[in-house]
């Protein structure tokens, strides 16, 4: 029998704690395959920047330093920042927005992008809607990867700027639903700061992938979406609450997208909420929190259990880290993969009822068919099956090398 | 550092490793022959204990031969070697079952294992006890035990010769003794398969730990139970009898040798089932498991093939999409 990855949290998230430190410096990748789009730096090294001041943008977005400090050269697609030891707060003035044509030029003035994990640049993805708007806004709260709770605390204690992050996207885009998706076992405390609140809810299940777009939209439609069918095809917008909660921010502050708000989740200890600026190493965040790292019995994981990948300490936070954890080690981990015995555990654990080991064996002998590109195109990356299997298969990797193999080869 | 590198996510798994599997469902076959022998026949478990061993021994000897080196002989072998001990009769000779043993262990497991082929080692064993050891794999009789009805049948072999089908309450319960008009003394049948019952509920046991896929052995069960009613045979007492349930549980269920998908396993299951009926009704053999295994077996590969490629024209199956099926919400 098949169990399912279970993400209910036992415990109510905190209020995101604004981490307080001056790190030695402050590290912004460059390339293009993070910010889905070539980005150009605008600092020339030893130039004196604030914090919020442009330092690099390409055609969707922008990126903005969280403090200020001194620019040096770019080097290998990557723009440092040194902070200065005195810090001058940045102004907090609201800059609202009531033209709907604007709108895509103010997100990508503001850097903002999906914070759930894709990175995709809002004014990319709402440049393309403005001629046919969604009739839908989705606020996706469904936090499934096990152990996560930054999306429900922004939920329960930065509501102001999510709020009006979401009257500012269905006033301009004139969408006529809003719907909240929730886990169904955070829907009671979630009700008691949204209760009031003229949206329709949305109950997900307490297992992983639960908050997955592709399945937020079948359940709202009935109808799992076709290969190649974007939600917006659909009419439908589906928003990550750290997104919502950066835009609802440069809307009632002033302020563009310069903080990450993430899951530190540390062994024997309670998950903390934390806002954390960006390019700040993993490092400083975990010296800064009293967290110890113990490389050989430990390893810390950026992004969360089931879609994150090991990092060092020198890792940078970055527009998409919405977590960062201090794992205890398991043999598993590292066993070699072996001979697959056809149990049928990943198909079993597939959301999408995709045939993974049969996707898996054909790229491996790299054995193209219709089948294999429509199942490849729809899979996305969840690692539901690889979690499973009892052979220890790669699957998401291989899965991930084959949509490149794909893309290369289309 | 390097360490560090090789890890791959996701840094959550569930659910058992294989070898958890393979030594689970070993559990419950060698409780299976402990009650065989509580029951019947004392000297069945030490018996049992020595095919299991033999089958390593052979494994080991293959690794030995073939491979030049000495293996650590798999679980999985272990778990063939105890099928092929429970589904032949009790008291067969030891010769030839170690010959079926030998086919089993070095041909299904160390051969066909490694190709695209997928026959489950146990059926290929007992495939091969049919055609060259057709006697003594009928023989239920104990040698030199004392009989007085003229001959000895097994409820189903009964059934094959008279058309009389034995009361379903003794089937179940497995308390098969006592003589059909004096004519046929009742003996039960292969360990395995005296007790449906305790089959069945070992199957519940494996299917709730994550061993067992319950689609193929339910598909088996009810192509099988339509192909009955179908040829007019009588369902309850053919489930009941023979080797049907253990086959549900134990041989259809093999990950190895049916198909992967989902599809393909519903439609594997079907076609053992319909076949075994097929072969009860009008074969030679009073019981037709091996053949419909051997049939859906064959079929594996190409049921699998089917059912990816029918997501290349059906990219999603079904027009209502539930993703959390009820099974999902009771556990959640």
């Amino acid at each position: 029998m098949h169990r399912p990855i279970q993400s209910i949290s036992r415990e109510l998230p905190g209020r995101p704690e604004r981490l307080l430190l001056l790190p030695d410096q402050l590290v912004f990748p460059l390339d293009a395959r993070t910010h889905r789009g070539a980005v150009q730096t605008c600092v020339r090294s030893g130039e004196t920047l604030g914090a919020g001041q442009v330092i690099a943008e390409g055609e969707w977005q922008t990126l903005h330093p969280p403090l200020d400090g001194v620019g040096t050269e770019a080097e290998a697609n990557r723009g440092v920042i040194r902070p200065s030891s005195e810090q001058t707060p940045m102004a907090a003035d609201p800059m609202p927005l009531d033209d709907r044509a604007r709108l895509p030029d103010y997100l990508r003035l503001m850097g903002l992008v999906g914070m759930g994990g894709g990175c995709f640049p809002y004014a990319r993805r709402l440049a393309r809607l403005l001629d046919k708007p969604p009739h839908t806004l989705v606020i996706n709260a469904v936090e499934c990867e096990p152990g996560i709770g930054i999306d429900e605390s922004l939920m329960l204690h930065e509501k102001r700027f999510v709020l009006e992050a979401v009257n500012t996207f269905t006033r301009l885009l004139g969408m006529k639903r809003t719907v909240l998706a929730v886990r169904r076992s955070a829907r009671g405390h979630l009700e008691t700061a949204w209760g009031g609140e003229a949206i329709d809810w949305l109950e997900m299940s307490d297992t992983y992938p639960g908050g997955a777009g592709k399945l937020i939209s079948a359940k709202l439609t009935g109808h799992m979406p076709q290969p190649g069918t974007l939600n917006s095809d659909l009419g439908i917008l589906i928003t990550n609450v750290a997104s919502l909660r950066a835009f609802g921010k440069r809307l009632l502050e002033g302020c563009p997208s310069v903080d990450r708000p993430l899951t530190l989740l540390t062994p024997n200890a309670s998950a903390r909420q934390l806002l954390v600026p960006l390019g700040i190493s993993a490092g400083d965040v975990l010296r800064t929190c009293g967290v110890t790292l113990d490389a050989e019995r430990q390893v810390l994981v950026a992004e969360g259990r089931m879609m994150g990948r090991a990092v060092e300490l020198g890792f940078c936070v970055g527009k998409g880290t919405n977590a960062l954890m201090v794992l205890n080690r398991e043999s598993r981990w590292e066993r070699p993969e072996q001979p697959c015995i056809l149990c049928g555990s990943c198909f079993d654990a597939c959301p999408l009822t995709l045939h993974p080991i049969g996707m898996a064996n054909r790229i491996r002998a790299q054995r193209r068919s219709r089948a294999l590109e429509a199942q490849l195109n729809t899979c996305f990356l969840c690692g539901a099956c690889s979690a499973v299997c009892p052979v220890d298969i790669p699957l998401v990797q291989i899965f991930r090398e084959g949509k490149q193999w794909l893309r290369k080869n289309s | 550092m390097a360490q560090k590198e090789q890890l791959k996510g996701p840094f959550l798994r569930s659910g058992m490793d294989v070898r958890g599997m393979m030594w689970a469902m070993m559990s419950c076959l060698i409780l299976t022959a402990a009650h065989f022998s509580l029951r019947y026949d004392g000297a069945y478990f030490p018996r049992f204990l020595l095919v299991v061993f033999l089958g390593w021994a052979m494994e080991w000897l293959y690794g030995l031969l073939c491979d030049g080196r000495s293996v650590w002989p798999r679980v999985s072998t272990g778990v063939t070697g105890a099928l092929l001990a429970l589904s032949v009769p009790a008291h067969m000779p030891l010769l030839p079952l170690l010959c079926g043993l030998l086919v089993a262990v070095w041909f299904g497991k160390c051969i066909v294992d490694r190709s695209a082929l997928r026959v489950n080692p146990m059926i290929l064993g007992r495939l091969f006890l049919m055609l060259v050891f057709a006697a003594p794999i009928q023989e239920w009789l104990a040698p030199g035990r004392e009989i007085s009805a003229i001959t000895s049948a097994t409820p189903l072999g009964l059934y094959k010769a008279e058309g009389i089908t034995y009361g379903l309450g003794k089937l179940i319960t497995g308390s098969i003794q006592g003589d059909w008009e004096g004519v046929y003394e009742m003996l039960p049948g292969a360990p395995g398969e005296v007790m449906p019952l305790l089959a069945l509920f070992f199957g519940v046991i494996l299917y709730w730990m994550g061993v067992l896929d319950w689609r193929p052995g339910v598909a088996f069960m009810g192509s099988f139970a339509i192909a009955c009613a179908f040829l007019k045979m009588p369902i309850l007492f053919h489930a009941a009898a023979g080797s049907v349930i253990f086959t549900s549980v134990y041989v259809i269920t093999d990950p190895r040798s049916t198909p992967g998908s989902k599809a393909g396993r519903w439609m594997a299951g079907a076609v053992a089932g319909a076949i075994t009926a097929a072969v009860r009704w009008h074969g030679y053999y009073p019981e037709g498991v091996v053949f419909g295994v051997l049939a859906a077996n064959l079929l594996a590969p190409t049921l699998d093939r089917l059912a990816f490629a029918l997501r290349g024209i059906f990219p999603i199956i079904g027009k209502k999409f539930r993703p959390f099926s009820n099974r999902w919400k009771l556990l959640s």
